[in-house]
């Protein structure tokens, strides 16, 4: 009995992996099904639903419970969180987190010496010193519209330029601000270099605003394979 | 002797408690608390729990080769400015040290400044520091003795001392701090050795020479440093207890000397105790009171014990027997906490330096950090 299950689900497998190229990519499936909605674990948010009146809203729905670093914290920021995940490797998230906290620091050392060294006012308030404020900034500069992706047609493939979510935009750019960051001397600490390529993403200049400059060209260059998405 | 001094200094009846003096700092007052009296000598209960800042040339003159916490050092170069918040231990000490500083011709007392990590305990040798030199007293201070046991120039054996080790370029690099830090009273001609030192069969500093060529001859020729060292305290108590000058001793993270093992390997690779190192033997030998007109300050840390050993900060703890009764009679100074006025207006220049970002934070932050000054400034840094 068990054998025959072993097989199936290696056949079925098979079938899978063949069929990825018609978009039926395998995940890993959730322990909650769609009906589960996202933990609310924020005071503010739980204030806000109990004084409009929308309690009764959630009475019949199942809740997920929130991870172990989602808190009520006031230093808890949901980019940060995220941040930190795509930085980890082999889950050393203490390694991290760790290192995630030194570029704060590093950031608000080169901002604060900015700040000091400016001499008239509106310089001053020019330059932004709130670490969490550069980051979502840096995000937003560097979210790609596109992106590209290789489709065979006729025995080519083509690098065919397709929409993107919001929500894929803006791992990518994380990503691409973590993986510009290791290339560096190594007399650089990882942190700090992290730290200027944020400033520089959040002031629209820089090497990931590049990268991402650099894939809109070419996705304007193979504008013409477009219309091979839909067919 | 020594004894009966202490017993004195309590009699004049100096004022523990000053607590009840505090001015009242209510939560989320956004202004930072300042005094403009910049001087150590002239701080009085109502520069209580507010922020002076340490001027230029006092910290040039007295920390340019050590004597400052990383931590503070650190945060000074970011805030652009060295302030520092007066607390009712460097009060209690610097009153203290005045009335000890009145008694003339009585063996010199000692204080023993103790607490947890990261409380402030350096910052109240640095203020106690900056009072004995604007009272123009002579300097000797040690600052974070750790650093010659845990990471040691150049070990080698005595030539002198039987069975005992040098520690020779710390030695001398001590001897430049000791010359920055006395610059001015140096140059006094008043101040000569006893006695001619033979260093070697062809070098020798003869008798009557000022202590200025001593010093100068320790930092010239390195080989001798430690037993210059030796020699230079031996002078120093002889010419207090003569009356020449009043002598401010200071030892930072003085229990080092009395843990079981060092990093200090000399030829033969085996580790010895900081007992058998030359340095140790000459700053007990300053610290006993056998001599007057001085006055000795000394920090203990759990930092500077063995990882084994860290457990609390209490004197006997970490000093063990043999390192208590070395330093037996002692006026104690508890550091504490930061209590809740310090504790706003510390987080108030945090605010107003933009560290702090965040509002409404404080009652987290006081929570995590015990209110302990440098896991705030931590704290506050990486977040």
């Amino acid at each position: 009995m068990f054998h025959k299950l072993l097989n199936k689900s290696s056949l079925s497998g098979l079938v899978i992996s063949r069929c990825s190229t018609l978009n039926l990519v395998t995940s890993r499936s959730s322990s909650y099904g769609p009906q589960f909605i996202d933990p609310i674990f924020k005071h503010e948010d739980i204030d806000r639903i109990v004084s409009n009146g929308e309690l009764k809203n959630y009475q019949d729905i199942p809740i997920k419970p929130p991870t172990s670093f989602q808190t009520c914290s006031p230093f808890y920021n949901s980019v940060k969180e995220k941040f930190i995940n795509y930085m980890m490797d082999k889950g050393n998230k203490k390694l991290a987190r760790d290192v995630f906290e030194y570029t704060i620091k590093a950031m608000k050392i080169i901002q604060i010496e900015k700040y000091n060294k400016a001499t008239t006012e509106e310089e001053r308030q020019s330059i932004i010193l709130d670490p969490y404020v550069i980051i979502d900034k840096a995000i937003e500069n560097t979210k790609p519209m596109l992106k590209l992706r290789a489709i065979k047609r006729a025995a080519i493939t083509y690098q065919v330029p397709i929409p993107i979510s919001d929500k894929e935009a803006t791992a990518k750019a994380m990503k691409w601000h973590i993986e510009i960051a290791k290339d560096k001397p190594s007399q650089v600490h990882f942190s700090d270099n992290l730290a200027q390529i944020l400033i520089d993403g959040s002031q629209n200049k820089g090497k990931v605003v590049k990268r991402k400059t650099d894939l809109h060209r070419t996705c304007e260059a193979n504008r013409a394979y477009a219309h091979y998405y839909f067919g | 002797m020594a004894l009966n001094a202490v017993r004195q200094l309590r009699q004049l009846n100096i004022v523990r408690h000053l607590s009840t003096a505090a001015p009242e700092l209510k939560y989320g007052d956004a202004q930072v608390r300042r005094t403009q009296e910049t001087r150590a000598s002239n701080h009085s209960k109502s520069d209580l729990y507010k922020f002076y800042t340490l001027p230029e040339e006092v910290k040039s003159s007295l920390f340019e080769l050590g004597g400052v916490p990383k931590v503070f050092k650190e945060q000074s170069q970011i805030f652009n400015e060295s302030a520092i918040l007066v607390r009712s231990c460097m009060i209690e000490l610097v009153g203290y040290l005045k009335q000890a500083d009145k008694l003339d011709g009585v063996p010199c007392t000692r204080f023993v400044v103790y607490g947890e990590f990261g409380v402030g305990k350096s910052l109240t040798l640095m203020h106690a520091l900056q009072y004995a030199q604007e009272n123009g007293q002579l300097i000797v201070h040690i600052p974070w003795a750790l650093k010659w046991f845990a990471y040691p120039k150049e070990v080698s054996l005595s030539t002198t001392k039987e069975g005992m080790v040098d520690l020779n370029i710390d030695a001398a690099m001590w001897l430049r701090h000791f010359q920055l830090q006395n610059k001015k009273l140096l140059e006094d001609p008043k101040f000569v050795i006893s006695h001619e030192y033979i260093w070697s069969a062809r070098e020798k500093s003869e008798a009557n020479i000022p202590l200025k060529e001593l010093v100068e001859h320790g930092i010239s020729r390195v080989k001798y440093a430690s037993d210059v060292v030796d020699a230079l305290f031996q002078e120093i108590k002889k010419l207090s207890t003569q009356g020449v000058c009043r002598t401010f001793v200071c030892v930072d993270g003085y229990n080092c000397f009395f843990t079981e093992h060092s990093n200090c390997r000399p030829e033969d690779k085996s580790k010895v105790p900081p007992s058998r190192v030359t340095l140790t033997q000459s700053v007990i030998n300053l610290v006993q009171s056998d001599w007057s007109n001085g006055s000795i300050v000394l920090g203990l840390s759990p930092r500077a014990n063995l990882p084994d050993r860290r457990a609390s900060p209490l004197p006997l703890y970490l000093l063990k027997k043999e390192g208590f009764e070395s330093i037996d009679p002692f006026i104690p100074i508890y550091v504490p906490e930061l209590n809740d006025e310090e504790f706003h207006n510390l987080l108030n220049l945090y605010e107003s330096k933009q560290w702090l970002q965040l509002k409404n934070v404080r009652n987290e932050i006081a929570f995590i950090t015990k209110q302990v000054a440098q896991k705030v400034y931590e704290y506050c840094t990486y977040k």
